[in-house]
C-alpha cells in the first residue's frame, strides 16, 4: 500500500527523500480490455497495482498476468468530480509526480474529501488530499507512532503526540469510509471499506493514525463482521414486518448500525481488536501551488481554514504579543524612570474641623447648600512642578464641592482647581447601591516656582437642615460682610503663561443671597460639623498615561487574539 | 516584514501613542487645569476671607469654575 521513505530526520519533520531506496527504472504501462464491459483499461503501473478499476463501467478489477480479473462488477460512471484527472504529471518539490488513482472517502457526518494518489519510480506513493479546497501532501510512514512496547505512541484519543521533536495536537477523530475509487492502486481497494482515523496537527503539519479493526469470535477466529450485520438487519426487517405490518417505525436520531453491532457483539461474545494501525504524515501544500504543479485549469474553491493550514492571522497575533511585551517594558520602565525623578514631598497635610453654624445659607433653584471657606496654609513649590491635592472625609448622603485656590503671594497670580467629594447609598439586599466615595484627588499642571498662599472655599449640603432650623428658631440675621475691592480678570489660563484669554467678571451681586447667622446663640456647639482631611504633594509621578497606554496595548493584542481564535475556529 | 505591513493601523497608532505616553510621563505635562485670576492680595482674603469668598466664588463659577 506504501512506500516508506526511511526513519524520521533528526530535529526535522520532515522525511529524506534521498534515503529512499532506488527503484528499478520506471514501468511502461499496458493496455487491457475490460471483462466486464469490453472497454479498453490502461494499467499504469504493472506489477505494482493490485486494484483497477474501469474508467467506463466502473467495474473493480484486478490484474492477474496478462489479464485483468473482474472482482466488482458495476455498470455505473463514476460521479466524483477529478480536479487531478488520472494520468496527470506534475512537479511538487521538484520530483515528478503521476496521479494514478483517487479515492473518495467520507465520515459518518456526511463530509467527503479526494485523495488522489501520485507516483513517483524513485519516491514510491504519496497522497494528494483535497477537502474542501484545502491541499495536503501526505506520506505514509510505517512503524511511526509505535513505541518500543509495539503498542500506538499516540495517547488516547486526545492529547498530544511528538514525532522528530515537533508536538502535534490532537485535532479529530472519525470513522472513514471509501465512497468511491477510480484509477490503480497497490492495494486490494473496494468501496465501503472503513478506518477509524484520529488526526493530530500542528500546521502546515498533520498526522493521522488510521486503524483497521477486526472482530473475533470466542475462539478466537476472525469473523466477517459486516456479514453479521447483514444477516441480522435482514432478520429484524423479516421480524418487524412479521409483528406489524402497518406501523411506521420513525428512527429519529438513534444509530441503528451502533445497536445492530452492540447487539451482535453481546450476541456472539465478540472481541474487537485493533489489527492495523497506518501512520501518515503530510504538510499542507497553498492551492495555487498545487494548480501550478499540475497546472490545473480549474481547483475547487477553499472554504474556512484547512485542517493543517497555517492560520494566517497567528503570525499578526504573535507579533503584537511581542510588541506588547516590548512596550509594556518600556512603558514599565518609563514610569519607573518618571517616578524616580519625582520628589513627592508632602508639603501639606492638615485635618480640618469646621462648624457649618459658621457657613453661609445659599439656594440655587430649589437646592439649600451652605457655603464655607478656610485656609489651610501655605506651600513652597521650589522648581516649577505639579502638585497633588487630595481629600478626605467621612460622608453619609452628602456631598463637598471644593474650590482651591493657590495664590503667589509675590505676583499675586492665582490658580484655581476644583474638586467634589459626595457619597450616597441606598436599597438593601441584591438591590443596595452606593455612589461616589470619602475622598477625592487631583494633580495640578505644572506651577510655576514660588511661595504659594492656599485659601479653600467650598459648598456642601452637611449640616443644612439643622442650619435653617436654628435660622428659623434664631431667626436674627446680619448682612455679609461688605465686598472686597475688585482684582484682575478670572480666565481659564497655563500656568506661567500670561496673557491668556480673560473671562468677563460678573458683576457682584449687590446683595448677598444668604444671611449670617448670628454669631452666638444656643446650641451653636451641637451643630453639625464638617471634617475634612487635606494633604498636598508636590512634584509627583504623573503615570496614567502610562496606564492608558498600557490598556491600549493589551486591548489592541486581545483584538488580534479573538480574530486569531476566530480563524481557528474555521477549521 | 509582510505582516507589519498588514498591522498598518495598530503599529503606527501605537508607536505614537507611546511616544506621546512616555513623554507626558517624563515631563509632568498634563494635570488638571486651572482658571486663572490676576492680582489677587492674599493680605485683603486673610483679613476678610468670608468677603472674598463671597465676592469672587459666583464670578468663578461664571468663568467656568466650579
Amino acid at each position: 500500500m506504501s512506500e516508506s521513505t526511511g526513519a524520521p530526520e533528526s530535529g526535522k519533520f520532515r522525511y529524506r527523500a534521498d534515503m529512499a531506496p532506488p527503484e528499478p527504472a520506471p514501468v511502461v504501462a499496458k493496455r487491457f480490455t475490460c471483462p466486464n464491459c469490453g472497454g479498453p483499461v490502461n494499467l499504469e503501473l504493472p506489477g505494482k497495482s493490485v486494484t483497477v478499476r474501469c474508467p467506463k463501467c466502473s467495474s473493480i478489477l484486478e490484474p492477474d498476468h496478462e489479464v485483468l480479473k473482474l472482482r466488482d462488477k458495476y455498470n455505473e460512471q463514476f460521479p466524483y468530480r477529478q480536479w487531478i484527472p488520472i494520468g496527470t504529471e506534475g512537479i511538487l518539490n521538484g520530483i515528478k509526480w503521476k496521479c494514478v488513482g483517487m479515492v473518495v472517502r467520507g465520515d459518518d457526518d456526511g463530509g467527503t474529501w479526494s485523495e488522489y494518489l501520485l507516483f513517483n519510480p524513485y519516491h514510491g506513493y504519496r497522497y494528494l488530499v483535497e477537502s474542501s479546497g484545502h491541499w495536503t501532501l501526505v506520506e505514509q510512514v510505517p512503524g511511526l507512532g509505535f513505541d518500543r512496547s509495539g503498542r500506538p505512541g499516540w495517547y488516547g484519543p486526545t492529547g498530544t503526540i511528538k514525532l522528530a521533536g515537533k508536538k502535534l495536537r490532537y485535532f479529530t477523530h472519525y470513522r472513514a469510509t471509501v465512497k468511491n475509487i477510480i484509477g490503480e492502486f497497490p492495494w486490494q481497494a473496494s468501496i465501503g471499506e472503513t478506518n477509524e482515523v484520529t488526526e493530530y496537527i500542528n500546521p502546515p503539519y498533520q498526522a493521522s493514525c488510521e486503524n483497521v479493526t477486526q472482530y473475533f469470535d470466542k475462539e478466537g477466529r476472525p469473523v466477517a463482521i459486516a456479514a453479521l450485520i447483514a444477516a441480522e438487519a435482514k432478520t429484524s426487517l423479516v421480524d418487524s414486518q412479521d409483528d406489524d405490518d402497518d406501523e411506521q417505525v420513525d428512527d429519529g436520531d438513534v444509530d441503528v448500525d451502533a445497536i445492530i453491532v452492540d447487539a451482535i457483539i453481546s450476541k456472539h461474545g465478540l472481541t474487537k481488536r485493533v489489527t492495523e494501525s497506518n501512520w501518515s504524515i503530510g504538510e499542507y501544500r497553498h492551492p495555487e501551488e498545487i494548480q501550478a504543479a499540475f497546472k490545473l485549469n480549474e481547483i475547487p474553491e477553499k472554504v474556512g481554514l484547512g485542517m493543517c493550514e497555517p492560520n494566517p492571522l497567528r503570525a499578526r497575533y504573535l507579533l503584537s504579543l511581542a510588541i506588547t511585551g516590548l512596550l509594556f517594558l518600556a512603558t514599565c520602565g518609563t514610569c519607573s524612570v518618571a517616578a524616580g525623578r519625582a520628589e513627592e514631598k508632602v508639603v501639606l497635610d492638615k485635618a480640618i474641623s469646621l462648624s457649618t453654624a459658621e457657613f453661609e445659607l445659599k439656594k440655587e433653584g430649589t437646592t439649600d447648600y451652605l457655603e464655607f471657606s478656610f485656609e489651610p496654609g501655605n506651600i513652597e513649590l521650589n522648581k516649577e512642578t505639579n502638585v497633588e491635592f487630595a481629600f478626605e472625609s467621612t460622608l453619609n448622603q452628602e456631598w463637598i464641592s471644593l474650590n482651591v485656590f493657590m495664590i503667589d503671594e509675590q505676583t499675586g497670580r492665582g490658580f484655581i482647581y476644583d474638586g467634589e467629594l459626595s457619597y450616597y447609598y441606598g436599597g438593601s439586599g441584591e438591590d443596595k447601591w452606593s455612589e461616589g466615595g470619602n475622598s477625592t484627588d487631583f494633580t495640578t499642571e505644572k506651577m510655576p516656582p514660588g511661595q504659594y498662599y492656599l485659601f479653600v472655599a467650598g459648598a456642601t449640603n452637611i449640616g443644612v437642615n439643622e442650619f435653617k432650623r436654628n435660622l428659623q428658631v434664631y431667626g436674627e440675621r446680619v448682612e455679609a460682610p461688605p465686598a472686597v475691592p475688585a482684582t484682575g480678570p478670572l480666565s481659564k489660563a497655563q500656568p506661567g503663561k500670561p496673557g491668556a484669554k480673560p473671562i468677563t467678571p460678573v458683576t457682584p451681586a449687590a446683595k448677598p443671597a444668604g444671611k449670617l447667622l448670628p454669631l452666638d446663640f444656643f446650641g451653636k456647639a451641637k451643630a453639625p460639623k464638617l471634617t475634612l482631611q487635606m494633604k498636598a504633594k508636590r512634584d509627583v509621578a504623573s503615570i496614567g498615561w502610562g496606564v492608558a497606554f498600557i490598556f491600549w496595548l493589551f486591548g489592541w493584542n486581545i483584538y488580534y487574539y479573538i480574530r486569531y481564535r476566530i480563524k481557528e475556529g474555521e477549521r | 516584514m509582510k505582516e507589519l505591513r498588514r498591522m498598518y493601523i495598530y503599529l503606527p497608532l501605537t508607536l505614537a501613542f507611546f511616544g506621546f505616553a512616555a513623554h507626558r510621563m517624563l515631563t509632568q505635562a498634563g494635570g488638571k487645569e486651572p482658571i486663572e485670576a490676576e492680582n489677587l492680595n492674599v493680605k485683603s482674603i486673610r483679613a476678610n476671607p468670608t468677603s472674598f469668598r463671597a465676592v469672587y466664588m459666583p464670578r468663578i463659577l461664571a468663568g467656568g469654575g466650579k
